[in-house]
């Protein structure tokens, strides 16, 4: 009840024709019901530029990590050389590192790279997953040994190996590890707000709160942004739910 | 061949530790650098030793933000008993039940802009939280939840509360799980009522997960910011404003990226005490597996 | 397959030289412009890039509580923009900081004769002009007739003082329920209406604040007052005239002093409220002077393209720029000869060109009242402070001016 009803009565305000937020008795029921105000957030703002940003910063984002994680998990799990534990335990270490002036040094660094006010600045940061890199090793650690031993009789190199037998075994963790990372990168906000400068490369999240103070009299839009900014999360997660929640139990774990 | 495998090794690692390098361990080491120097980006760092360090001892906004972060704090604990009372609540194998679930999980996949708009639109001082008090005639006039500086934090609080619910709901849940059903009816055989059987055997053997959801949560309380930036904006007269706040209002907005990494620095310290003063106090409760 | 790749390359090879032109990409960053102003602001730069075929202007609407702080943070990101609208307050600010070009040098003296003098002067920061001025807006008083009638108010005459403002207030609270007013005095705009009642902010010398002084606590106790019998809404200090026009526009608020060019948001908004709306001229304090909220365009040092960038930003601000400008909204050119144009004094029916000849009137009493101060971070965050401990009720009045003014004093 106390959390599902603030949704109901999102929804609620943006399908409503008209009126304040505030009206007295709250309409949870709009008559008539429109879409007007969801026609209108598409075509009188820059939302469906915003909603290309999200998905491209997201899929960039998810396809990066996703990447880097696979490549990284797999000599820590499966191959012996110098460094590896350090490495691994490096790796999980800066877990307990705090992070807070990472903020200004990223911003700084990104300055360097000349790469500020790009959708670069945004996902790159980010990429490099402590827990992807954690999950996948942990997924070619019980790949068992024998998988391995017969394609390496086959004659297959490193990079065959890796390719065609032990990647096609670890694609339930990669799963796992893009629905938790959809919404990191779907709802983030601060990062974006800081990086980026020009409206036509912000995100739903920094859109939103930017339009919110345009057209700060026509709350009806916003409500619709945000409803149309949230559903395809809660689709996701009604669909999904078991990734989900397995996301964050092994995250729990780390 | 085994140069030759290691050479393999480390290009499978070399994009994640090279972006690792950059943007995780990079900055962790410099900020505490960069807290020395005074750099406004336009002209080159100048280094001026501790007397940022010593300009934060004499800066009211400085201690008005620290005050502010750790009243923050307050939400930690009120989370973790409203979250193990949620988990114990929603584990009972009932019918839709995980529908149940999902409904306290939906905050916590939903944008913080949307929540804080959200909240914002519902706190407002005719807004539908004042209405329903006022019909159920709890008050007589609407609260000023967000404008009022003796009450913002609380209402920022809360929406904090309501938003991280779901996530350590499910990790209590998880805690629950790992609990093997025999030491609860072991308990009660012994006679044991519910609530003596809760305080004496879960709570006990639920330690590892309030320590970790407690860590995760404080960790976070520390560097709230975004529910403040859409709900308050820091105010009213900086009762909303919190460590990381002024941060980012230093190193963004006032361009004193050296002095904004001092705040990082002492906002690092704090969070470490905290986790390790954490630990040590769960651990002295007989927490030996940890 | 492989023509196709062909295809591509000289595609993007193309693309490339067109690119790599020896055009100068300028960015020009306005407030608030968008929507309602987005044809304008369009026809503008496609004049200019017509005749100047070797700039492309890049334009970029930021909203007005954001651009200091965006600004900052793009000339740190090495991403500076070119062109920059800020009011007076923002450039004196970026001024202080060394970010900005002196146009005092950058732009001819011929040319700068065009601009009035004293508005010229008052983006002055330390003998130097960092801006152009652009357009100017003086206050009027707009009103809703409905609520003034429902308040037994005389629709007819509207209060044309500050004490009578006040007043009315009051009683359209009393006795509609619906708010009277919201004040100006969140942020530092307390020290505009001091200086609206005659009361100086600083000492000659200018190293010493007044406003410690009686008559200021009492003006500032007041307004605290009037806050403590729930005489304006309690998010005005947060809100400032943004919340008011929205407020007023949802027709719970009777009157709105503002720039008139807030009136074409209420109608677009609510056109019910907009036909109900009458228009008079600003009520005035005892200094019988009113504040003159100033537009300039400044260009950063860190443009890349600074002499292209004035010459821009001349052209937006020259005659025939802002009348044009000035015939879609009520706001009032900064050069003299636009100025003289008959437009300004014709009447008209509707509240808009009703407020535009109010305004043009009031323009002889009006200049702004931005206080220039070293540290204007500083002094303007502690003011700010001070004020809303006065109303929130955690200082007296008299401590929180006496507070504010010792820290000015330290820091003058």
């Amino acid at each position: 009840m106390v959390t599902v009803f603030p949704f109901v009565w999102l929804v609620a305000t943006s399908l409503r024709a008209s009126g304040t937020i505030f009206a007295f008795p709250p309409v949870l029921i709009p008559r008539p019901a429109t879409a007007a105000n969801f026609v209108g957030v598409w075509t009188t703002m820059p939302f469906g530029r915003f909603f290309f940003n999200t998905l491209y910063i997201t899929g960039v984002g998810i396809g990066l990590t996703l990447l880097t994680s696979a490549l990284a998990g797999y000599p820590l799990a499966r191959m012996r050389f110098p460094g590896r534990d350090l490495i691994f335990y490096a790796i999980v270490g800066s877990l307990m590192l705090p992070q807070h002036v990472g903020l200004i040094l990223n911003f700084v660094t990104l300055m360097r790279l000349h790469l500020i006010d790009t959708y670069a600045a945004v996902y790159l940061p980010g990429v490099a997953s402590i827990f992807g890199i954690f999950l996948l090793r942990q997924a070619y650690l019980v790949i068992p040994q024998e998988i391995e031993d017969a394609a390496r009789i086959d004659g297959a190199g490193e990079m065959r190996l890796w390719g065609q037998v032990m990647l096609p075994l670890v694609v339930p963790a990669l799963a796992t590890l893009a629905i938790v990372e959809f919404t990191g990168y779907w709802n983030a906000f601060l990062w974006p707000l800081i990086v980026l400068k020009s409206p036509d490369r912000y995100p739903l999240a920094v859109g939103l709160l930017y339009l919110s103070g345009l057209f700060a009299t026509n709350t009806r839009y916003i409500a619709a942004g945000a409803v149309l900014m949230t559903v395809p999360v809660i689709i996701l997660f009604l669909f999904l739910q078991r990734y989900f929640l397995r996301g964050i139990m092994l995250g729990a774990v780390k | 061949m085994a140069l030759r495998r290691t050479l393999v090794a480390y290009f499978f690692l070399l994009p994640a530790l090279a972006l690792l390098g950059v943007f995780t361990f990079y900055p962790v080491v410099f900020g505490t650098v960069l807290s020395l120097f005074e750099y406004d980006v336009i002209s080159p760092p100048r280094y001026v030793g501790l007397a940022q360090f010593r300009a934060l001892w004499t800066d009211r906004y400085f201690w008005i933000a620290l005050d502010n972060s750790l009243k923050y704090l307050l939400v930690v604990p009120a989370l973790q008993f409203c979250s193990i009372v949620l988990a114990l609540w929603v584990r009972r194998p009932l019918r839709g039940i995980g529908w149940f679930r999902a409904a306290f999980y939906l905050p916590v996949v939903t944008s913080i802009v949307v929540v804080g708009l959200l909240w914002r639109w519902l706190l407002d001082e005719s807004g539908l939280v004042n209405y329903v008090l006022l019909r159920a005639g709890l008050i007589h006039a609407p609260i000023h939840w967000l404008t009022n500086p003796d009450i913002a934090l609380y209402a920022v609080m809360f929406v904090t509360l309501w938003k991280g619910l779901g996530y350590y709901m499910v990790i209590y849940l998880a805690g629950l799980e790992a609990i093997p059903a025999g030491y609860e009816e072991a308990a009660a055989l012994d006679g044991a009522g519910p609530l003596a059987r809760l305080w004496h055997v879960t709570i006990p053997l639920l330690r590892p997960s309030i320590l970790l959801a407690g860590t995760l949560s404080a960790i976070a309380a520390l560097r709230v910011f975004e529910e403040v930036y859409v709900m308050t904006g820091g105010g009213p007269v900086y009762s909303t404003y919190t460590m990381f706040y002024y941060m980012f209002d230093q190193a963004f907005g006032s361009l004193h990226l050296g002095y904004a990494a001092a705040l990082g620095v002492v906002l690092a310290a704090v969070t470490v005490v905290l986790a390790v003063a954490n630990f040590r106090l769960l651990r002295q409760g007989g927490l030996t597996y940890y | 397959m492989r023509r196709s790749l062909a295809a591509v390359a000289i595609a993007l090879l193309v693309a490339g030289t067109a690119a790599g032109g020896p055009r100068a990409q300028l960015e020009f960053w306005t407030i608030s412009l968008e929507p309602y102003f987005t044809g304008y602001v369009h026809q503008l730069i496609d004049q200019y890039q017509h005749a100047h075929p070797d700039v492309a202007i890049r334009w970029i609407d930021v909203q007005p509580q954001a651009v200091d702080q965006k600004l900052l943070a793009s000339i740190a990101g090495g991403v500076s923009p070119d062109v920059v609208n800020l009011n007076t307050e923002g450039t004196l600010r970026l001024a202080e900081a060394r970010a900005l070009v002196d146009m005092d040098t950058a732009v001819p003296g011929g040319v700068r004769a065009r601009y009035f003098p004293n508005i010229w002067e008052s983006l002055r920061y330390g003998g130097r002009t960092y801006g152009i001025p652009w357009y100017v807006v003086p206050n009027v008083l707009a009103y809703n007739r409905g609520l003034f009638a429902r308040a037994g108010l005389d629709p007819a005459h509207p209060p044309a003082t500050t004490d009578a403002f006040v007043h009315a207030a009051e009683v359209i609270k009393q006795r509609t329920g619906v708010y009277g007013f919201m004040p100006n005095v969140d942020g530092v705009r307390m020290l505009a209406l001091f200086q609206e009642e005659g009361l100086q902010v600083l000492a000659p010398d200018r190293r010493h604040a007044l406003f410690a002084g009686p008559a200021y606590v009492a003006l500032l106790r007041r307004y605290v007052d009037l806050y403590k019998h729930d005489m304006f809404p309690d998010d005005t200090l947060q809100r400032g005239y943004l919340g008011a026009t929205e407020r007023y526009a949802g027709g719970r608020l009777a009157m709105l002093t503002t720039g008139p060019q807030f009136l074409l948001r209420v109608k677009t908004d609510s056109p019910d409220v907009y036909r109900d709306t009458l228009v008079a001229p600003a009520p005035r304090g005892r200094g019988n002077v009113l504040d003159l909220p100033t537009m300039s365009l400044v260009v950063p040092l860190a443009s890349r393209h600074r002499s292209e960038a004035v010459r821009f930003a001349l052209y937006v601000t020259d005659d025939e720029s802002q009348l044009a400008f000035d015939h879609q909204v009520v706001i009032f050119p900064s050069t003299r000869r636009a100025a003289a144009d008959a437009f300004f004094s014709r009447g008209g029916a509707t509240p808009e060109d009703r407020a535009r000849a109010i305004a043009a009137r009031e323009l002889g009493v009006a200049r702004d009242l931005t206080v220039v101060v070293p540290h204007s971070d500083e002094l303007f965050r502690v003011f700010k402070e001070a004020v809303e401990n006065a109303f929130y009720g955690r200082m007296t009045p008299e401590q929180a001016l006496a507070w504010a003014a010792r820290e000015w004093d330290a820091r003058l």
